[in-house]
């Protein structure tokens, strides 16, 4: 089973979710993220030799519809939605 | 007359509308006007339709008054719903800050399906941030009250809907189940909560949680309610693949069928490893109690094994997050929702909106998702708990399969506890969980009824679990329950 988390996996897992993680909130995270980690650990105690992974509780399969046009949202109804909008476009900040 | 409507369940409001006892307008306004006295100390709505409800209520009145042996099943009839589940034109804000402000423009199936069948949206309700949460302390809009005790959380995460049915603010509510979302709180308010099998409901408009595991169900007064309102919901739905083509029993005609007949033949299976260390002594008097009666009643008592229930708490707090943490991905700020002010770019963006947008408990799950899910750990973490998933659907498969047609458990480890009592320890919070789980793991269908109060006058609720597809048994086996039940549910109302 996998080592400690460390305050620099945080910042890592951070990363990669997207989300910002302040120096105290990072020192909490660390004993939560620990804890609960340490405690989920224990499945490995519990052998699945040859047992197969359930994704999905029903048998799942592709499921497949008639190539026939639907109405979807209109661009009126996503800009009502959207923090920034412009023509027919969401507007974000400069990429490159 | 008019201040006891709101102690009537579904079933005696569709008899009061159409014998004209009194109108779908005065129905509502009284449970307005119930909201307005006690909603706010117990912070159960985020959002009261009062004029959208009272305009629905006068168009129910002129179709009863215009024909009447057509009307819907649910005509006239005040529901709650939990703001999970999307609200055409009615602000959903799945208790985030990063959707307070965000309008849907469609409903959920099952808000549509309801709504279509003479429902009228009431309001909706709040609970733990995304689901995430047993105590509904973890919401932007504050923690909700038990009615019960003020100083008691009312469960989670669909707090604010269990809450609605228990103070008679509503007739019925829509929830969601992912861990144990609707039995949990049922049972910490002396409600009804039925988490159907996975698939029955669609999940269409239901902000997305964990989505091998959510599930729509409703909290309600009574049994019979629950089998009326789970009627009207289920089925299968074109724009949710993961909805089964199954046909839709008549729940209350076959209960009301049921209730005529003995229970001689029921085998109800006691699974020893739920009777756990640590289980309150009064949680577990009433839930040996509970089956006692169901023997009095003619069904047989047998003890099961379920060998893999320790483990349902850690798989599903591998599974859940992980797949949270791909559903929140979304949650980006470009398309709809909050978005961080003063961005100089685009990934910073994404930090900025997402770390003001979710609350702690959703961060600290999508850190726990994205670390489980990451390289080198999946295999360790997520696969496995993938196989041990299987191994808790194999326990039920056997147990239905050999020893028993319903299992009775208790819902919780405890009655509801006090207010900030498990903040501190996000893991002792968890634990809450672990006896609704194993049955959401399984996709199978959970209840809790109402049965007993503890010496603190804290409601104990009893779980049920059928195999998959068979909530007709839930309802035969609870109503029995019901009837002998020491907990004066509308005492709140």
């Amino acid at each position: 089973m996998p080592t400690e988390i460390t305050k620099e996996d945080i910042a890592k897992i951070a990363q990669l979710a997207r989300l910002e993680v302040s120096d105290s909130e990072a020192d909490d995270l660390v004993e939560d993220l620990n804890g609960i980690v340490n405690y989920v650990a224990k499945l490995s105690d519990i052998s699945t030799v040859g047992v197969s992974a359930t994704t999905h509780v029903h048998d799942s399969h592709n499921i497949f519809r008639e190539d026939i046009r639907r109405d979807s949202l209109k661009t009126k109804e996503l800009e009502k939605m959207a923090p920034d909008f412009s023509g027919s476009g969401f507007r974000v900040p400069k990429v490159i | 007359m008019a201040m006891e409507l709101n102690k009537l369940s579904a079933v005696q409001m569709r008899e009061g509308l159409l014998s004209g006892d009194f109108s779908a307008v005065e129905l509502t306004k009284t449970h307005l006007e119930k909201i307005e006295s006690s909603s706010k100390e117990l912070n159960n709505f985020i959002t009261v339709c009062s004029k959208e409800a009272t305009d629905a209520a006068n168009k129910a009145d002129s179709l009863l008054k215009k024909d009447k042996s057509n009307c819907p099943k649910l005509t006239g009839i005040p529901i709650a719903v939990k703001d999970m589940l999307l609200t055409k034109g009615i602000r959903t804000t799945c208790s985030s800050n990063m959707l307070k402000d965000f309008i849907p423009p469609y409903s959920s199936t099952a808000v549509e399906k309801a709504e279509a069948n003479g429902a009228i949206l009431i309001g909706k309700t709040n609970h733990d941030e995304f689901g995430m949460g047993t105590s509904n302390e973890n919401s932007y809009f504050g923690p909700v009250k038990n009615p019960w005790n003020l100083e008691r959380v009312p469960g989670g995460s669909s707090g604010g809907s269990a809450v609605s049915i228990a103070a008679g603010h509503a007739a019925f509510s829509l929830a969601t189940d992912t861990g144990g979302s609707i039995r949990q709180p049922a049972s910490y308010t002396g409600v009804v909560g039925i988490k159907p099998t996975y698939g029955r409901v669609s999940r269409y408009g239901v902000i997305a949680f964990a989505s091998s595991l959510d599930q729509v169900g409703p909290h309600t007064r009574t049994v019979e309610d629950a089998a009326l309102i789970l009627e009207a919901i289920s089925g299968k739905d074109s724009n949710d693949s993961t909805s089964i083509d199954l046909p839709v029993p008549d729940f209350l005609k076959d209960l009301r069928v049921a209730k005529e007949q003995s229970l001689a033949g029921l085998k109800v299976g006691l699974p020893k490893e739920y009777f756990i260390e640590g289980l309150d002594k009064e949680v577990e008097e009433s839930t040996r109690r509970a089956a006692k009666e169901l023997e009095k009643e003619g069904a047989e008592l047998v003890e099961i094994s379920l060998p893999h229930t320790s483990a349902a708490l850690p798989v599903y707090y591998i599974l859940a997050p992980a797949e949270a943490s791909s559903n929140l991905a979304r949650y980006d700020g470009v398309r709809y929702g909050h978005r961080a002010a003063k961005i100089s770019n685009l990934s910073e963006l994404y930090e900025k909106t997402r770390s003001e947008g979710f609350g702690a408990e959703v961060k600290r799950r999508i850190l726990i998702g994205s670390y489980v899910l990451s390289s080198g750990s999946y295999d360790a973490f997520y696969h496995k708990a993938q196989q041990v998933r299987t191994l808790i659907i194999d326990d039920f498969k056997s147990a239905f399969q050999n020893s028993c047609d319903v299992i009775l458990a208790p819902v919780c480890p405890s009655t509801a506890f006090k207010i900030g009592g498990l903040v501190k320890s996000p893991l002792k919070m968890y634990l809450q969980d672990a006896l609704t789980t194993p049955a959401s793991l399984a996709g199978l269908p959970g209840m809790s009824v109402p049965f007993s109060t503890d010496s603190n006058n804290l409601p104990i609720g009893v779980q049920l679990i059928a195999p998959a597809f068979k909530e007709d048994i839930l309802f035969k086996t609870a109503e029995r329950l019901e009837r002998v039940a020491t907990i004066d549910t509308s005492i709140h109302c």
